[in-house]
């Protein structure tokens, strides 16, 4: 369980993240959306009290970071992959990382195993494909066998088989019951992985809500509809199984999901209400994803899948 | 809490498990060997042509330690890059999310830096001592026993006193996070405030000058240093010094964001 209440970071005159407040609970892989420099990473040092919140707290299970009895039996993390010295070993690296945790050497052994790094364990780091540091940088996570993970971005860099290898581990940790966090540029791997989304975009949060909420929301169909009579229509649309919100678009534009075009439009005529437009939308996730985060100044393309 | 012998061994670990620090340990010994063996090799040839002064004031004890200038410099590009390393490769990060209390981080590298530099500095004074003395002793210069009161203390007070050096060294490199910067202000630190110093008037000399770091360090071997501390009252300034630093770093640590 993670509290983040009213957490803000300002470097300078940049607010990194702002007045972030949200719940990552247990027993669900938590995606941490938003596009590169949107906040994310801020927002994971916050919580591990790398970086000093300007305002707000932000705790995990209860406590702040820093006052955690045993850190790496608690909280796992994946920073950056390239958080390594290329010239030590990845046993090595494992090592101090176990004994800093108070943690038994043959901890190092088992995540090598299970990460599939045991038969290059005695090699420099420095000569690793990215796909191999992302898997040392998982073991390190799992090194104190903890509650709660995060992981910044864990299949960049990785192989098809590797991104299958990673979310079937992430669901399996989750499935355990810990708190798992992912965060993620990347719209579609997190579509196929996560069960709750927490979206940011400028480092404010825009949404905090399951990803089956969040997909049937933004990436189904939806039929944009102008109308002068949008009270009575959209009392006639929702009659017949429609799910009407306010469009963007102020005054008489309304948002329609569940109903066809066509059918819309029947039943417009059948009871006499005006139509002015009637177009349908077919956002995709990562569309849907763009739009709301288009106003972010540091937004850069995503990549096409 | 996680045992502060837990984050003890782990800076061990992450010192010793880098071939760099085991070469510089080694190179530490063989560079103070080699300018020690360079200086008995001149002293030796050149003897005829000393001045009775010369011949005088010739003491053989200190002199075979000459080469502990170098074992200093490359102790103390030790103690730089044993800060410095971390946060180039980001596994600064690593550390304080593993040991949240970066005062322990500190403490921990302070007397890993500190127990292999002291470790460097007694082997490479006690093989230098020896190397000059046989030198000397080839050469028909005179030569000092290990056991004279006076060699003792050069030797093993100021072994002891080794890792001095590399350990300000290392809370420069935590501070200023870059090699190239600590290492630049160790030496104007320790090369340049002596010259400072020497230019300083008198009065400057003595309520000042006396008080820096390296020279009350100096006056602890050195009965006949310039410094006119006691040896007690120099031990005590280089121990409030090591308080101030470390606490001005400590504090550095703790606000700053890693």
């Amino acid at each position: 369980m993670i509290q983040a209440r009213g957490l803000s970071k300002r470097f300078g005159d940049v607010h990194a993240v702002e007045n972030l407040t949200f719940d990552i609970n247990p027993g669900v892989v938590t995606g941490f959306l938003g596009p590169n420099g949107a906040g994310k990473s801020t927002t994971l040092r916050l919580i591990l009290g790398l970086d000093r919140p300007t305002a707000g707290t932000v705790t995990v299970a209860g406590r702040q970071y820093r006052d955690l009895a045993a850190p790496m039996r608690e909280v796992g993390v994946l920073l950056d992959a390239r958080t390594v010295h290329g010239k030590r070993s990845a046993r090595n690296h494992l090592r101090w990382l176990a004994q800093a945790g108070g943690l038994p050497a043959s901890r190092v052994e088992e995540v090598l195993e299970m990460v599939g790094l045991a038969d290059v364990a005695g090699r420099r780091i420095g000569g690793f494909s990215l796909g191999m540091s992302q898997r040392l940088g998982i073991a390190a996570a799992l090194l104190g066998d903890p509650a709660t993970l995060l992981f910044d971005e864990p299949v960049n860099g990785l192989d098809p088989e590797g991104i299958r290898w990673i979310r079937t581990l992430l669901r399996r940790l989750a499935a355990e019951g810990r708190t798992v966090v992912v965060s993620s540029h990347l719209m579609h791997e997190m579509e196929a992985t996560a069960d709750h989304v927490l979206v940011i975009a400028r480092g404010r949060l825009i949404a905090d809500t399951s990803m089956e909420d969040f997909t049937r929301r933004s990436a189904g169909h939806h039929v944009h509809v102008v109308s002068p009579d949008a009270a009575a229509l959209r009392a006639l649309l929702e009659r017949a199984g429609g799910h009407v919100s306010d469009g963007a678009d102020g005054d008489g534009a309304l948002t329609v999901i569940g109903l066809e075009p066509a059918r819309i439009g029947d039943l417009a005529a059948e009871d006499g209400l005006r139509v002015h437009e009637l177009t349908p939308r077919h956002a995709s996730l990562e569309a849907a994803f763009m739009e709301l985060t288009q106003d972010n100044i540091d937004y850069r393309p995503l990549e096409l899948s | 809490m996680t045992p502060f012998t837990a984050v003890l061994r782990s800076e061990w670990t992450k010192l010793m498990s880098l071939r760099s620090t085991k070469v510089a340990l080694a190179l530490s010994v063989v560079l103070a060997l080699a300018l020690t063996a360079l200086l008995a090799v001149v002293a030796g040839a050149t003897y005829d042509d000393w001045t009775a002064a010369d011949r005088q004031s010739w003491e053989p004890g200190e002199a075979s330690l000459i080469g502990g200038i170098l074992a200093a410099i490359v102790l103390a590009v030790l103690g730089v890059t044993a800060a410095t390393g971390e946060y180039v490769s980001g596994t600064i990060r690593l550390t304080f999310t593993a040991t949240p209390r970066r005062g322990r981080v500190l403490a921990a590298k302070t007397l890993v830096v500190a127990a292999i530099s002291l470790a460097a500095a007694l082997v490479s004074n006690v093989t230098m001592f020896l190397l000059g003395q046989a030198l000397f002793g080839a050469y028909g210069l005179g030569t000092a026993s290990l056991l004279d009161g006076d060699s003792l203390r050069t030797v093993f007070l100021g072994g002891a006193l080794g890792p001095l050096l590399p350990v300000v060294a290392l809370l420069i490199g935590l501070a200023v996070r870059s090699a190239a910067a600590a290492i630049t202000a160790v030496f104007a630190f320790v090369v340049g405030v002596p010259i400072l110093g020497e230019l300083l008037p008198r009065w400057w000399q003595d309520h000042v000058f006396d008080y820096m770091l390296f020279a009350a360090a100096d006056a602890i071997t050195n009965t006949d240093a310039s410094s006119g501390l006691a040896p007690a009252a120099a031990v005590l300034v280089v121990a409030g010094w090591m308080a101030v630093l470390l606490a001005l770093t400590w504090a550095l640590l703790e606000r700053r964001d890693a």
